[in-house]
């Protein structure tokens, strides 16, 4: 609804003048000025970096955009006696840049578990009263022998290559620069242990099932990756320090999986070699997920438990191809069931597939593959169509982590079968989450290192769109701007826009506030409409490219055709908070110089004051005037109230000097309401007022955040209204983050926090209940206005 | 010979902690080691009214090894004894003479990966001189961060408690 325009006509009609009926404090406002600079409408110009070729100012890939390319053949060994892992790679590196390059930078991620990281020593003190449990179990794992060890580096012909390792990072050096446009092949070898992932954690590592005897596996970040070289840092070697993940290059995989022959083995990309590593049962089963309605088992519970005792009794050696993707993982164990179903996304035909032991069951048989194909759907619709050809998500030790058409989910039942809510929604959640990671940062290739919330945040927004379209009430924990209040009034945060590494309450601040702010700016600020176009066009523009910060503020504005500077700058760039107050309402009406109407008005106020204590003690005190009447004169009868003819004359010349347009809205019956806001939290937001008039009818005025722009902490809104006005209600549908209710009336109501709203409606104990007599609970009494 | 002692110790804890914490495991919800609990005082009750927002996931954590068994926190009946008991423990709250107050259970909903625990305490003495220790979590998480906001009226607080931390005063505290 658009804000109306009729106080205009106040400044024009310069006969009219206001008759003040009741105002309290009119504040003395101060707006940006020399002494007070306050201006977070400021443009954000100064702040992103200027566009060049490569990135253009509309947020777009520039005509001169490129980036590096890696292709990967990989041979691996999984050994399952000492849970170790043995490659060989051979990389074709693409220089597609204009710079000419003498040394290449690969990433060694595992080296984050050798003894000497820097994870381990820029660890800060812990806390010494209490002991924690994991410290016998740790001091094992002090002995962990983890980290890469680098067996041979070498050119295409097989003469070594200098390099140097640098922790979580090696360089090394090219005999001849790689000069624009040119390729280059050279080979590691390398070794290392895996790190059992129950006791010390990581994104990737092993499980054992003491139970049974058996491990399962989830391996990422397990071969040297190429870093990326781009336009923006050159090599980006930020090292690896755990919390910000990776920065890569896409290219084409052929890896080759060697595993006990027992395993079963999910992995990045399409199986090659079905005919030699799957049974004629497995693959007439695949055959037939291909048409399935409903996942079909290629493994089934049965098979995968009598699996468990088996020992192998060879090796067996998958091979995957995967095309245009930025990194590969793969799980494998003997203890996998199996399940899959192809799946029309827009017309590509994806393999949705799930692997889990039976620890998974029952809650991964009838939830993860749907999840996958739930999340397909959804993501689709608001970015670009799927374009890998599976989507596999896997049980393990790994809580949450994503890797391209691959990724590994914790949430299991309890060993009896049964699972509480928390488990049940946990997994569907968690699979919607990594599943969408495939869209970012798998193919809109944004880098994780320096900026957690460019992939996190999208896809948490897109989790929580993807949540609500599961199931009616999907308790989603993140996206509705209320759950994020807390966080946001809390002292110990830092903004959006700090590397990933330096982050304080990482799951709020890279997760859940950006994708607020996103469901906010799709709600409230652009509305949905425009909000999709300018999504999607993001996704388009970045897909299979690697986007920077400013090329998504720059697009979302270049699309929607709206300025969200103060938007990004106040969600990304601050930690303001959105608290906006109604301090104070105040209504003016108008002079009609009426005399029949005014001295009426002015007579009914005289009469609506109240009578004061000696007033009503003199009542019955019989005066003087009464006792002689020939005291009275005519001030005892003189109505100051009563109108004259000569009033009523005058009246009638004062209108013969107005025009026509003028006497229509001198009797109009015009209310003149000023609501005096302050901006309290400091985040500049839209104003979103309720009025509820006196007649029952309500009205909703939206006003977009540019009323704050000449103020920042204070504005005055007119509303002019022929009704009268009974409350007004501030963000009556919880849209923008307003972490205090309290402020958000007119008038004051009290607001319950969570604890009384828990306290007052906890359940009681029914038992107590059927005994208790009907009576008033004296506590409710009288009831406080409910939080809407 | 003591101070031998304590040293040892120290240098143990410090390379258990930093083991069982380095590389943060990766996003799913619940690795983010926060809490947050939220304080009102009610002056009408003289009750200090408290929510606390936890990661279901450690509390069931914390829970099942407290109790040698898996606690599911949807069965109220069961979880509730056994959570309040390490509220107990966890969190201690102190008036100006430095005499703990007691707690009182209220109740607790969880949704989702989120489990809000609510409980109070009788302080007609009021909030002056009252200090809060918040060790939640701290012997299973070295990373563990809990965050504490009060709210009196039109004065606001923030805490934060890491492991090592101890009392620390609900109003004032002091600028570090």
């Amino acid at each position: 609804m658009p804000v109306r325009k009729e106080h205009i006509t106040l400044q024009s009609t310069r006969l009219l003048s206001l008759l003040f009926i009741l105002a309290c404090c009119a504040t003395a406002a101060f707006a940006q000025s020399k002494t007070h600079p306050s201006d977070k409408f400021r443009q954000l110009d100064e702040t992103l970096p200027t566009p060049n070729e490569q990135r253009i100012a509309s947020g777009a890939p520039g005509r001169s955009y490129w980036q590096q390319r890696a292709d990967y053949s990989i041979d691996v060994e999984l050994d399952d006696v000492n849970q170790r892992i043995t490659g060989s790679e051979v990389v074709t590196y693409h220089n597609n840049s204009p710079d000419t390059l003498s040394y290449l930078w690969l990433q060694l991620d595992q080296n984050i578990w050798s003894k000497d990281s820097d994870t381990y020593k820029t660890q800060t003190a812990p806390g010494f009263e209490r002991l924690p449990f994991g410290a016998v179990e740790s001091l094992v794992n002090r002995n962990f022998d983890g980290g890469y060890k680098i067996t041979a580096v070498r050119d295409a012909k097989g003469v070594a290559l200098a390099y140097t390792i640098v922790k979580t990072m090696m360089r090394v050096d090219l005999k001849a620069p790689l000069l624009p446009g040119q390729s280059v092949a050279f080979g590691v070898d390398w070794n290392y242990n895996i790190n059992d992932q129950r006791k010390i954690g990581g994104r990737t590592g092993y499980e054992f099932f003491p139970k049974d005897g058996n491990y399962l596996y989830e391996i990422a970040q397990w071969f040297p990756r190429m870093a990326a070289y781009n336009d923006v840092n050159g090599w980006q070697h930020k090292q690896f320090l755990g919390a910000g993940e990776f920065t890569l290059e896409f290219g084409d995989y052929r890896v080759r999986i060697t595993a006990p022959d027992d395993h079963i083995v999910a992995a990045t990309g399409v199986l090659q070699n079905a005919q030699q590593v799957l049974t004629a049962a497995q693959r007439q089963r695949l055959e037939q997920s291909r048409t399935a309605k409903e996942p079909v088992l290629i493994v089934t519970q049965a098979e995968a438990t009598a699996n468990e005792t088996h020992k192998p009794t060879g090796k067996k050696t998958w091979v995957f191809a995967a095309d245009n993707v930025r990194d590969f993982a793969f799980a494998s164990s003997r203890k996998f069931i199996w399940d899959a179903q192809l799946h029309d996304v827009n017309g590509n035909r994806v393999m949705a597939m799930s692997y889990y032991p039976k620890e998974g069951n029952p809650l991964w048989g009838q939830y993860s593959t749907h999840a996958i194909m739930h999340t397909l759907n959804v993501y689709s619709r608001y970015t670009f169509t799927f374009p890998y050809p599976t989507a596999i998500s896997v049980n393990g030790p790994v809580g949450g982590m994503e890797y391209p058409m691959i990724c590994f989910n914790g949430p299991r039942p309890e060993a009896d079968g049964t699972y509480g809510p928390g488990a049940k929604y946990g997994l569907i959640s968690v699979v919607i989450h990594e599943v969408g990671h495939n869209f970012f940062p798998m193919i809109v290739n944004s880098d994780e290192r320096q900026w957690t919330w460019m992939d996190e945040g999208l896809n948490t927004f897109l989790q929580y769109l993807s949540e609500q379209e599961w199931e009616r009430n999907y308790p989603s924990s993140r996206g509705e701007p209320k759950n994020i209040t807390a966080y946001m009034q809390n002292e110990n945060q830092v903004p959006i826009m700090t590397q990933s590494d330096s982050l304080l309450q990482f799951g709020n601040n890279a997760y859940g506030k950006p994708a607020t702010a996103l469901n906010i700016l799709r709600e409230t600020v652009l509305g949905r409409e425009l909000f999709d176009y300018a999504f999607k066009e993001y996704a388009r523009r970045w897909k299979f490219k690697r986007p920077m910060p400013a090329d998504f503020f720059r697009t979302m504005e270049d699309a929607s055709g709206i300025d969200l500077d103060w938007f990004w700058r106040g969600w990304f760039y601050t930690t303001d908070h959105t608290d906006i107050s109604i301090e104070n309402v105040r209504l003016y009406t108008l002079d009609t110089h009426d005399p029949d109407i005014e001295k009426e008005a002015a007579r009914r106020e005289s009469a609506a004051q109240p009578e004061t204590l000696s007033q009503q003690r003199n009542q019955s005190i019989t005066k003087r005037v009464e006792q002689f009447p020939s005291l009275n004169d005519f001030y005892n009868t003189y109505d100051q109230y009563k109108v004259t003819e000569r009033e009523r004359a005058e009246f009638q010349q004062y209108l013969q000097t107005l025009t026509e347009k003028e006497r229509a809205l001198l009797t109009s019956g015009m209310n003149f309401y000023v609501v005096d806001l302050k901006n309290v939290g400091g985040l500049v937001m839209p104003v979103i007022l309720q009025l509820d008039y006196m007649d029952g009818t309500t009205e909703e005025l939206r006003i977009p955040a540019e009323i704050w722009r000449y103020n920042n902490t204070e504005v005055s809104k007119l509303i002019v209204t022929k009704k009268e006005i009974k409350s007004i209600t501030l963000d009556p549908h919880l849209e923008t983050a307003d972490v205090d209710l309290a402020n958000n009336n007119f008038p004051r109501r009290p607001i319950r926090s969570r604890f009384q709203i828990f306290k007052d409606q906890r359940p009681r104990n029914p038992m107590q209940e059927l005994e208790r007599k009907p009576q008033p609970d004296p506590q409710t009494q009288p009831t406080p206005a409910r939080q809407p | 010979m003591s101070f031998y002692r304590q040293a040892f110790t120290l240098s143990l804890l410090l390379i258990a902690c930093a083991a069982t914490s380095a590389p943060r495991s990766a996003m799913a919800a619940h690795t983010f080691h926060t809490s947050l609990m939220s304080i009102e005082y009610n002056h009408q009750e003289q009750l200090l009214e408290i929510s606390l927002e936890v990661y279901a996931h450690d509390l069931e954590t914390i829970l099942a090894k407290r109790a040698g068994k898996s606690v599911r926190l949807d069965k109220a009946t069961d979880a509730e004894p056994l959570i309040f008991a390490y509220l107990q423990e966890a969190v201690t709250i102190q008036n100006g003479a430095g005499e703990t107050k007691p707690l009182a259970w209220v109740g607790m909903e969880t949704q989702t990966d989120r489990t809000w625990l609510y409980f109070e305490s009788k302080l007609p003495e009021g909030l002056n001189g009252v200090q809060l220790r918040n060790r939640l979590f701290f012997e299973l998480l070295a990373d563990q961060i809990n965050l504490v906001h009060l709210k009196d009226r039109d004065t606001k607080t923030d805490l934060i408690f890491k492991p090592g931390d101890t009392f620390k005063p609900l109003l004032d505290p002091p600028k570090s």
